[in-house]
């Protein structure tokens, strides 16, 4: 099945072409592209590449006439394979002799591919290619039938020396676009010119052959108008490109010696991992140490981040906890008859009848995730059994964590090492997690991460916010900027609500920030037998925009219409 | 509520215009920037620099008792617009700004560049001005003049706004400046932005008394004005709308190499 474009991009700009006095050298080109695209087959994040299947350029003079049509074709059986076939049309308003100025097409080029090694990149194909066009042949002249030098001067011009035969002249013969290029053309509707469409009048071949290490190609080109000159290049050849093997490596798992709890964190030890073989020949075992240990990391249980033990007054509530805001409240819930009723069942306050089945545990779920990296420190001595040492800083006082390690030679990780669990009992506490680096210009970048959230979910859900603080501070004062920074970013996460009222009269004194008191509007709902009685929530309300409009009444006074009022809710902190 | 005396007067550069008003619309379109759109019923000639007061009031006899619009500016690409009906007469539409959105466009002449006193002065001066042209990829600063003594964001932030003609309240902490370059393609109050924004994702205008407020998200100081109380009389109608609100997973904080 072909390729058919799917994807259409078209494009149109000014081109500066010929000046002359007419003519304010201005043109304009438009190209129109199909591609191929493919459906979204590589799963999410990979963009496929398009195909470009066929394009079309139109040259246009200041005019708006259309002087030049460039049509091209590409043709595929299947996307990323090679093409089996490219056309291309020329049409052109040149003037030809005995045709004059029109558009029509002047040229006609086809290719031909040999897909005999579909695998490997389109100039490694055997082709042919045919181009037929215009060709433009002088004639000879007969000087008795005309006067007064009249022809001697025509050929002057043309560059024509005449020749005695009747027959034409076979080796002034011209492709269209040499002669029209050149100076080839006379025109004039008398002169001697004429010109034929001429089949296939350049075909080359490719030839292509394959080798274990390269391909040989050799070209051969002919051409109708000059049917002595054959050209021949070549041989050329192209080297292939190597291809890597990699065998499957037995990495081995490393294993953790030793964790324990230290005042920065929780202290690991890893050791071993890597390859191990056996060089029979020589009956010996071969070691290879990893060059690195991934290392990771799931929270199995850990006492809330607060305020105690915070000595560097860094705590700040978490901002979500805090449940969305809302408007109105529902404040009663009775019967028909006033007697106070309990409200609305809902899931939960469903008893549960006998033959009920047992609701599903919930279940525990394990997740690790990588925290670091860390490179083998014996990496450089030979058959020496790999070794680290890895401190987990963002840990908690009585947490409990569970680790394991890999190792890592090249591409290549070796399976889990043994899990170990680890109650951390070090020392201090840690709310918001600051991480420093230094880069190569000497910038300092401070990292800081966002407290946990139970709202919503882990890893990656967010946002990454960059700023530029322009500072002289020094290195020691810089945790506490960092510490004002970005909790100030994290607070502006609080979740938010906004209020449109209309309100009857124009309202003067309004200013962004102003407090507002909302009326208690109270109603009530009637649902089955049940009475329900809602009111707006007395909250604290400030004023963050409106939009007002007077108009002039017949009378001359003014009216107000459409007079709204935007609101936020109000921090209470 | 047509029958509240309420009267509004519009002045052309200090010409009572109003009789060719046949409305007027203010709104805000952002915590700082006050719009308003009148509705001429007659042409008249003006001009990109004809000033513009807005004015409201309860009272007849005091016809100035609230300004709604001080000093304000239409810009010229947006204030001719015309519209002619069969029979009616034409109304021609202007829709402009108050004097912030005019302030808020301000530029420095010179690009600024901002240098605490400390040694190696020239050095370091040098140093800012060759830093900022790496990091903007060899874009030039051109003419430069220099802000001397800026040793502090506090005292920036306050000379920046003096610069662009406006009063100016910080709320956020203190630090020791860097020599730091304005970018030339930033206005003052841009500068400003660019240098409150990691503490004050909140920045907004007391028109009132002309002052730009750089404050903290986390503790919002409403400015003292009036509480604004909403009889249910007057309330035709109420919506409310959750606001999507940015979660914020990680901060990436900056600091240039000059200690």
């Amino acid at each position: 099945m072909a390729l058919t474009p799917n994807e259409f991009v078209s494009t149109s700009f000014d081109i500066p072409i010929e000046t002359d006095e007419l003519t304010e050298g201005m043109g304009n080109m438009a190209i129109d592209a199909g591609y191929y695209k493919p459906g979204p087959s590589g799963g999410e994040g990979k963009e496929e590449e398009s195909v470009l299947l066929e394009v079309k350029r139109t040259i246009t003079n200041y005019r708006s006439t259309v002087i030049r049509v460039d049509r091209e074709e590409w043709f595929y059986d299947v996307y990323k394979g090679p093409p089996t076939e490219f056309k291309r049309e020329v049409r052109s308003a040149c003037y030809l002799p005995g045709m004059g100025r029109s558009l029509r097409k002047v040229e006609e080029e086809q290719v031909v591919f040999w897909t005999f090694t579909p695998l490997t990149s389109a100039d490694n194909l055997g082709r042919t290619r045919f181009v037929s066009a215009f060709v433009v042949y002088d004639l000879p002249v007969d000087p008795t039938k005309t006067t007064d030098g009249e022809t001697t001067q025509k050929l002057d011009d043309a560059q024509i020396k005449p020749s005695g035969t009747d027959d034409r002249i076979i080796s002034s013969g011209k492709l269209w676009s040499e002669a029209v290029s050149g100076s080839g053309i006379v025109e004039d509707e008398s002169s001697n010119q004429i010109v034929k469409w001429v089949n296939n009048v350049i075909v080359e071949h490719d030839l292509v052959e394959e080798e274990p290490d390269k391909w040989i190609i050799w070209t051969i080109k002919k051409n109708a108008l000059r049917p002595q000159d054959v050209q021949v290049d070549g041989p050329k050849f192209i080297k292939k490109t190597g291809f890597r093997y990699q065998f499957p490596v037995p990495m081995q798992a490393p294993e953790i010696k030793k964790a324990s709890s230290t005042a920065n964190g929780v202290r690991l030890t890893i050791v071993g991992g890597g390859v191990e073989f056996e060089n029979k020949w020589l009956r010996e075992k071969i070691k290879i140490p990893p060059d690195k240990y991934n290392i990771y990391r799931a929270l199995i249980a850990e006492p809330p981040r607060d305020e105690s033990g915070d000595k560097e007054d860094w705590w700040d509530p978490d901002p979500s906890p805090e449940g969305r805001p809302h408007v109105i409240g529902t404040t009663a819930t009775t019967d028909q008859g006033g007697t106070p009723s309990d409200p609305l069942p809902g899931p939960s306050s469903i008893p549960s009848e006998p033959g009920d089945p047992e609701p599903p545990e919930e279940p525990t779920e394990v997740s690790f995730t990588m925290i670091g990296t860390v490179d083998n420190d014996n990496a450089r001595r030979w058959r020496d059994e790999g070794h680290a040492e890895f401190v987990d800083g963002d840990v908690q006082n009585n947490g409990e964590y569970e680790y394991y390690a890999e190792s890592i030679i090249g591409d290549n990780t070796s399976p889990e090492s043994n899990h170990v669990t680890i109650i951390y009992t070090g020392g201090d506490h840690r709310t918001h997690r600051l991480g420093f680096r230094t880069n190569d210009n000497g910038d300092i970048e401070i990292d800081a991460d966002a407290p946990n959230d139970p709202g919503v979910p882990p890893d990656d859900y967010g946002e990454v916010i960059e700023v530029e603080i322009p500072t002289s501070e020094e290195d020691d004062d810089l945790e506490d900027l960092a510490g004002e920074v970005a909790p100030r970013q994290f607070a502006a996460t609080e979740p938010d609500i906004s209020i449109s009222i209309d309100v009857l009269i124009p309202l003067l004194g309004l200013e962004y920030g102003q407090a507002v008191i909302l009326p208690e509007v109270l109603w009530e709902t009637y649902g089955n037998q049940l009475i329900m009685s809602q009111q707006t929530l007395p909250e604290n309300w400030m004023l963050s925009g409106f939009n007002m409009r007077f108009e002039r009444d017949n009378a001359g006074g003014w009216n107000s219409q459409n007079t709204t009022l935007s609101l936020r809710k109000r921090s209470t902190t | 509520m047509s029958q509240l005396d309420f009267v509004c007067t519009v002045l052309m550069d200090g010409r009572d215009v109003s009789p060719w008003v046949k409305s007027v619309e203010i709104s805000t379109e952002d915590k700082i920037d006050r719009k308003f759109t009148i509705v001429f019923s007659s042409w008249d000639q003006f001009s990109e620099a004809n000033r513009w007061d807005i004015y409201g009031s309860y009272n007849p006899s005091q016809p100035n008792q609230e300004i709604l619009i001080r000093n304000g500016r239409i810009p010229i690409d947006r204030w001719r617009s015309v519209s002619v009906g069969v029979g009616a007469v034409p109304q021609v539409i202007g829709t402009g700004y108050d004097y912030v959105w005019l302030a808020k466009r301000k530029a420095p002449r010179k690009t600024i560049v901002m240098m605490p006193d400390r040694r190696d002065y020239q050095a370091n001066l040098k140093k800012a001005v060759n830093d900022f042209q790496e990091r903007n990829d060899g874009r030039p600063i051109g003419r430069y003049q220099v802000w001397p003594s800026m040793t502090n964001l506090h005292k920036a932030l306050t000379r920046l706004a003096h610069a662009g003609g406006i009063h100016i309240s910080i709320q956020i902490p203190n630090y020791d400046l860097a020599p730091y370059v304005v970018d030339p393609k930033f206005s003052y109050w841009a500068a400003i932005e660019e240098l409150a924004s990691p503490f004050a994702p909140n920045i907004y205008y007391v028109r009132q008394n002309n002052t730009l407020v750089i404050a903290d998200r986390q503790s919002e100081v409403m400015h003292s004005s009036n509480k604004l109380t909403l009889s249910p009389k007057i309330v035709a109608g109420l919506s409310a709308v959750p606001i999507y609100t940015r979660r914020i997973r990680r901060v990436i904080m900056r600091i240039p190499a000059w200690r």
